[in-house]
């Protein structure tokens, strides 16, 4: 085994579950008679493993509270799809005049933060970069999803 | 938290993946060697993510399987230094929090993510919980109840303004440190496994992990350090509007 490149890219939560989730979806394999086959028609055990626990970590991460069922995070629901994702990603770069750097916006893009507290945390030395119009049109951006 | 990272590596097709499309025999292959896998220095590999380039198949002289080259892109899970993310405390003592990623199963409420869970059975899923965060790595004022086995912060000195670092809850921190141990794995257990796998089917190997639950002193290769000490982190629940 050879690394070749450590980071070719760095991928978005979104991308990711939607990744894992087509790799579960079964396929049609009941045409499929031989047994030996259809094992391995199926995912290897631990690669399922990883993805269930992924695919629940993303649905489960962005909800307040662990007893909450209902308010998923739509980053990671299976309805909410490209155009949505590359629309959100634009009004990020045009609220905030292309103040952010790449890797915050991609954390915002997985934490959709909710409140002033949650931004401060991931734009550093927030309250010098960006004005209070900008954080509030940040706040508002993800609120409309 | 996750990124793609760019490896070669010669992969083995046993003879009877001859008939079968070959791609789709290198891609479980692929994920069979690579998912659920710490690599060292690098971190988890979760899922390949694409292949992007493979040579002719070779054989060796007494040998019946094939072997290819193939250059592949494999998810990976690791979180940058500085990023804040979210977990689940599954356990604390006097040295600090340790946290989890997979979210604790909820006993009263199953649904909510039956649909891709819904063949999992406990101890068939799984996803990263060797994330600590040490007691000097939490806010001042912090301190641990005996009584209660919980961590406590007590935000200005006074009894009314505790709150409580609860078991299950949500908790956010910042990554501040990843450390890997070089851990050669357990031969004779992975080969056992495998047996039974191919025996007796999935099943057996969940009873079995079910019989057998993992030590707390199992050495774990790959471990993230987290804090806790700026505004913003802690229990999520703190800090909402």
């Amino acid at each position: 085994m050879k690394i070749e490149e450590v980071r070719s890219a760095s991928l978005t939560d979104y991308e990711v579950f939607k990744h894992l989730v087509h790799e579960m979806t079964p396929k049609d394999n009941s045409n499929i008679q031989d047994k030996q086959k259809k094992r391995r028609a199926k995912l290897p055990y631990e690669h399922r493993k990883i993805l269930s626990g992924v695919i629940s970590y993303l649905s489960k991460n962005k909800t307040t509270s662990v007893d909450d069922n209902t308010n998923w995070n739509p980053i990671t629901m299976p309805e909410y799809d490209d155009t949505k994702f590359i629309e959100l990603l634009t009004l990020l770069n045009e609220k905030t005049n292309g103040k952010l750097f790449k890797w915050e916006k991609l954390q915002l893009m997985n934490t959709t933060p909710k409140s002033m507290v949650e931004i401060f945390t991931i734009v550093e030395e927030c309250d010098t970069r960006l004005d209070e119009t900008e954080i509030e049109a940040l706040l508002e951006v993800f609120a409309s999803i | 938290m996750f990124i793609l990272t760019k490896i070669s590596d010669l992969i083995k097709l046993p003879p009877d993946t001859f008939n079968e499309d070959p791609i789709t025999a290198i891609k479980y292959q692929i994920n069979k060697k690579y998912a659920n896998k710490v690599i060292n220095r690098l971190g988890l590999g979760v899922s390949l993510y694409d292949i992007l380039d493979m040579e002719d198949g070779q054989i060796k002289p007494g040998d019946a399987n094939a072997y290819i080259q193939v250059t592949f892109q494999l998810i990976v899970f690791k979180p940058m230094i500085g990023e804040i993310i979210t977990g689940f405390i599954k356990s604390s003592n006097i040295q600090g929090i340790r946290v989890t990623l997979f979210p604790p199963i909820d006993s009263k409420n199953n649904q909510s993510n039956s649909k891709y869970l819904s063949d999992a059975k406990k101890g068939s899923v799984e996803f990263f919980d060797d994330i600590y965060i040490p007691k000097e790595m939490l806010f001042e004022g912090c301190y641990f109840s005996v009584e209660e086995q919980i961590w406590v912060w007590n935000t200005d000195g006074s009894d009314e303004t505790k709150v409580f670092f609860d078991l299950n809850e949500k908790i956010r921190f910042r990554v501040e440190k990843e450390i890997f141990f070089d851990i050669k794995p357990n031969m004779k257990e992975i080969q056992e496994k495998e047996r039974l796998l191919e025996e007796k089917g999935e099943d057996a190997l969940t009873n079995e992990s079910n019989e057998k639950v993992a030590s707390e002193d199992d050495p774990a290769p790959y471990i993230i350090i987290g804090s806790c000490q700026t505004d913003g982190m802690g229990l999520v629940a703190w800090w909402e509007e």
